[in-house]
């Protein structure tokens, strides 16, 4: 259920390599190409003998187009069926695709203009908690280490979206909509939030922070 | 009746005596003002006993320096004097008055008022010798903190008697905004710069037309001879007089576009910078994208359309001229709307997109609904124009052109009109409907009364996706033109080159979903729009793998625009590979809104279609004016503007990878008091804003030289042959400039390809309507 973690680490670096793969090959071939077949020292030959008003000779290759229908095609259904896994990662309940022992709790998450607001529904306090950051006075919200927790998210005026930098996640809060993003807390320490869907004029200074503690 | 009149008299009476008394009870007179010469309740000199303090809310020192627009909580109070010892007492131990040069002063609690706008205790207060205050810091400006305390030995009254022994003290902090000793700039107020540069923009314009005009007839500067050539201008239906109308407003808005652009920058070269307020950076990148997207891009592409098209299909004029004038013509009033309340800091700050319900909310500028209605007018504008291009190219192609003869260009406008037309209904809709709802309040997108923001996003997307293929599509077909003349051979594919064109017009439409695959829209949607968007790679493959198969023993012919397409097919290419990293929906949760999706989508706009808009410019522009551009200085543009635009965009990527989010008017480092929150910036991001902002502006002048560049060579370069580059298509046929009407006298095409007589199948009686026995001469 790791939405931004390890699933997207595996696929950036998957895409990564592949893009560096594909570029290899485009830019070697464009660089090749152009420094190859220049004309020289100013001569203009008309290969093709291009003439106004003549539709030129078609020039076309069926295996060779073929080739690069097929090639490329082929890469992207392989690319399309390795992102398809994770993608369950970012919705599902963790008992409805069968993994087994994963309990997990729900924290309410509401956005206003402009600051997040925390629900710890009946959680203990060890579990949920809500105060302020005493270095940067901003809104805390305190959660548990190695836990499961689903963060149902709705606005109460605009469209805003948490992000949580490090899990990589985040999700519209649409008023009058009940979203939600899983986030599986698996570090200790501080770390960001901020608001990623524009809401307006203090946009920028909707942060908050999320504590983890042991 | 009297009775009435009795009660009323006295209810009357009644409230006027509690108004008489009211403002009595609240003014008893408690705290301090009027501090010039000391404190006003207790005179006498300021005692040395008494320490005064300044700090921040959580009791750390007072900082040097502020973020522009934020509340501070500060710490005022004293140690020292008599104070101490009514410390015993608890009672009447202090009072104070504080006094900020700017920014505003606000109580935090009971025990402190405002009181003849400075900051004093109240009754309660004066039970304390410290107090919690709030500040909120100005745009700009150093502020000077005016702090006076009064140290109180427990039994003064506040009556005025009992003073004695008390003591006083005065001291004075500053607070400088962030990013000081930039002192200078804090007077470049945004939207002057802004205002200025289009004032200037506007004059260097007119000087420009002026000086051209006198350039080409001397003897005849003047008014009685500008007037006719001035209305001339302004009712022309003629294609080629528009085109040029459509792409100087274009160009014109291009660097309208560019300069809020810049200031951008300005405000995110350093973090927590105030060059911009808050509310000003939120309507610059409105307008910033609505002005590029369809107040730039689109008049210049519907400039080169209206140029090339009737030219390259060999017609003497487009289908319809008039309503191609009013096409124009609604432009430059929309762009008014579009573009008014910048001047007065009221215009649109929705962000281009116009997400409800923050558009219909009650707190945007009231520019906004002008901003709409004015693309209600682009609306109508494009779909004018669009009935235009379509039944010329259906209609008045040349003898001897069938579909399938048609230049890679006609193709794309082709194209991309058919896209807009399926899509821009949509856009219309949500916006009368948006419209509606923030002048007549009905409840589209009103959530309290039923209304659904989600179906914002999709009427937006669904057109939204399809426009920025309408924008490059074009692009792609200046692209093929100019790569196949420079390569001195036909282009590789023309069929399948055709059948890409059509597939990524057709795919545009059932990806529109990856732009909401965090909008809480229903996953099934989603998961489709992620597998449909995936797609897309194929056929821009096609594209991309045939046009350097068309280079392939070829003899490149290095001109500025050959340069120009070259560089588009690195960037476009960089553009689309990192495109393919957002249908994921694993990582789009991450990438999403943040600096990723702007380098994204800056490498296919800017590299794809303002390169290909550059290509086409340095292309045609022979054709357009019958003079040649510099060379020399076109190749020096492309080499500044080809390496500033990557120093700008590719470090975007790793600012969005690290969580840069977009539409932030600043940014956290990880630093100060955010060293051990994670996920904030790490500090060498702030480096990298300062290099994209540098390179911003090296990118922003070269543009410049291209300018320069168009207005000398229409003066004083060298006159173009009808056809400089050796291109095939009928625009090199007329003379350069072409005649009115275009050609004198309409040519027949000739092709060259022999066609072997076959029964035509159904499927191709079906994708090849036209007859080609009859072209097989």
């Amino acid at each position: 259920m790791a939405v931004g973690g390890a699933s997207y680490n595996e696929l950036f670096e998957i895409f990564w390599n592949w893009s560096i793969f594909v570029g290899i090959i485009v830019f070697g071939w464009q660089i090749h190409h152009s420094f190859f077949y220049r004309s020289k020292d100013g001569e203009v030959p008309n290969i093709d003998n291009l003439k106004v008003g003549e539709f030129p000779l078609h020039y076309h290759n069926g295996k060779l187009e073929a080739a690069w229908i097929i090639a490329p095609s082929i890469l992207i259904i392989y690319l399309t069926i390795i992102i398809i896994g994770p993608t369950s990662d970012v919705w599902e309940d963790p008992a409805a695709i069968g993994v087994e022992g994963v309990d997990y709790f729900e924290v309410g998450v509401i956005g206003h203009q402009w600051y997040w607001e925390f629900d710890c529904r009946e959680l203990s306090t060890d579990l949920c908690d809500v105060g302020v950051d005493t270095a940067t006075g901003l809104t805390t919200l305190i959660l548990k280490n190695d836990t499961m927790y689903r963060m149902a998210l709705t606005s109460s005026d605009v469209t805003h979206s948490p992000y949580f930098v490090q899990w990589g996640a985040k999700e519209d809060a649409v008023p009058g909509l009940q979203t939600a993003v899983w986030l599986p807390i698996d570090l200790t320490g501080k770390f960001f939030i901020d608001c990623a869907e524009f809401c307006g004029d203090d946009h920028a200074y909707m942060t908050a922070i999320l504590e983890v503690h042991e | 009746m009297m009775q009435v009149n009795k009660k009323i008299i006295a209810i009357v009476s009644v409230l006027m005596v509690a108004m008489l008394l009211a403002p009595s009870l609240q003014a008893r007179p408690i705290g301090i003002s009027n501090v010039e010469t000391g404190c006003s309740c207790h005179s006498g000199s300021p005692s040395s006993d008494v320490s005064v303090f300044m700090a921040l809310g959580n009791g750390s020192a007072l900082p040097d320096t502020y973020n522009a627009g934020e509340t501070y909580s500060f710490l005022v109070g004293f140690t020292g004097g008599p104070g101490d010892v009514a410390a015993e007492t608890q009672e009447n131990m202090g009072g104070f008055n504080l006094v900020a040069s700017k920014g505003t002063l606000a109580s935090a609690d009971n025990s402190t008022q405002i009181m003849a706008g400075q900051l004093t205790h109240t009754d309660y207060g004066n039970d304390q010798t410290s107090w919690t205050v709030e500040w909120t810091s100005p745009a700009s400006g150093a502020s000077s903190f005016t702090l006076t305390v009064n140290s109180v030995n427990g039994n003064a009254d506040g009556g005025g008697g009992g003073t004695s022994g008390d003591a006083w003290a005065q001291s004075t902090f500053t607070m400088s905004p962030m990013g000081g000793g930039a002192e200078p700039l804090e007077d470049a107020n945004g939207l002057t710069v802004l205002f200025s540069a289009i004032i200037l923009v506007m004059l260097l314009l007119f000087v420009a037309i002026a000086y051209v005009f006198y350039r080409t007839n001397p003897e005849g500067f003047s008014w009685s001879a500008f007037a006719p050539w001035l209305a001339e201008w302004l009712t022309s239906t003629d294609h080629k007089k528009i085109g040029t109308l459509y792409f100087v407003a274009g160009l014109f808005y291009f660097v309208v576009g560019g300069v809020l652009a810049l200031l951008m920058r300005t405000q995110l070269a350093v973090p927590g910078n105030d060059f911009l307020t808050k509310d000003e950076y939120n309507q610059f990148f409105t307008l910033h994208g609505t002005i590029m997207i369809f107040l730039a891009a689109m008049p210049m592409i519907n400039g080169f359309a209206n140029w090339i098209v009737p030219l390259q299909i060999g017609a003497k004029d487009l289908a319809f001229p008039r309503i191609n004038a009013m096409a124009f013509w609604l432009n430059p009033v929309a762009s008014v709307l579009i573009m008014s309340g910048i001047f007065s800091s009221n215009a649109a700050d929705v962000g281009w997109t116009g997400y409800q319900p923050l558009t219909s909310w009650v707190g945007t500028h009231p520019g906004a609904t002008m901003w709409l209605a004015g693309q209600i007018m682009l609306v109508a504008s494009s779909t004018l124009a669009g009935i235009n291009f379509i039944t010329t190219i259906a209609g008045m192609r040349a003898p001897g052109m069938g579909w399938m003869q048609m230049p890679l260009f006609t193709w794309s406008i082709l194209v991309s009109i058919m896209c807009l037309f399926i899509s821009i209904p949509a856009f219309g809709i949500g916006l009368i409907e948006a419209l509606l709802d923030r002048t007549v309040a009905t409840a589209f997108f009103n959530v309290s009364a039923g209304g659904d923001p989600v179906l914002w996003s999709h009427l937006f997307w669904y057109f939204g996706h399809p426009e920025v293929y309408v924008v490059i599509l074009p692009a792609f077909g200046i692209v093929s033109e100019v790569l196949a003349t420079s390569a001195r051979r036909a282009i590789f594919g023309y069929r399948s080159m055709v059948y890409a064109l059509a597939g990524i017009g057709f795919v545009s439409f059932i990806v529109y979903g990856h732009h909401m695959l965090t909008s809480g829209m229903s996953p099934a949607l989603r998961f489709v729009m992620m597998l449909t968007t995936m797609a897309v790679a194929v056929p821009t493959g096609i594209k991309i793998f045939n046009w350097l198969k068309t280079m392939h023993r070829g003899s490149l012919v290095y001109r500025t625009h050959t340069l120009w397409a070259l560089g588009f097919l690195i960037t476009f290419t960089l553009g689309g590979i990192s495109g393919m990293f957002f249908p994921a929906i694993s990582m789009n949760t991450h990438l999403h809104e943040t600096y990723f999706v702007v380098a994204h989508f800056h490498y296919v706009l800017v590299g794809g279609v303002v390169f290909g808009l550059f290509a086409a410019i340095y292309y045609w522009y022979p054709k357009m004016t019958g003079r040649m551009l510099d060379e020399r200085l076109g190749v020096i543009h492309f080499l500044i503007a080809f390496i500033s635009y990557n120093g700008i965009f590719w470090p975007m990527h790793k600012l969005g990878l690290w969580g840069m989010t977009r539409r932030h008017h600043t940014y956290f480092l990880q630093a100060n008091e955010y060293s051990d929150v994670i996920g904030t910036l790490p500090p060498e991001a702030a480096g990298w804003n300062m290099f994209i902002t540098i390179n911003a502006f090296i990118f922003g002048l070269s543009s410049v030289l291209m300018i320069i560049n168009m207005i000398v060579s229409l003066i004083k370069g060298q006159k173009a042959p009808a056809d400089p580059w050796g291109g095939w298509s009928f625009e090199w046929l007329t003379t350069s400039p072409p005649p009115t009407p275009s050609f004198d006298e309409i040519p027949t095409l000739i092709d060259v390809n022999v066609y072997e007589e076959k029964e035509p199948n159904w499927l191709m009686r079906m994708m090849v309507p036209d007859d080609q026995g009859e072209v097989n001469n």
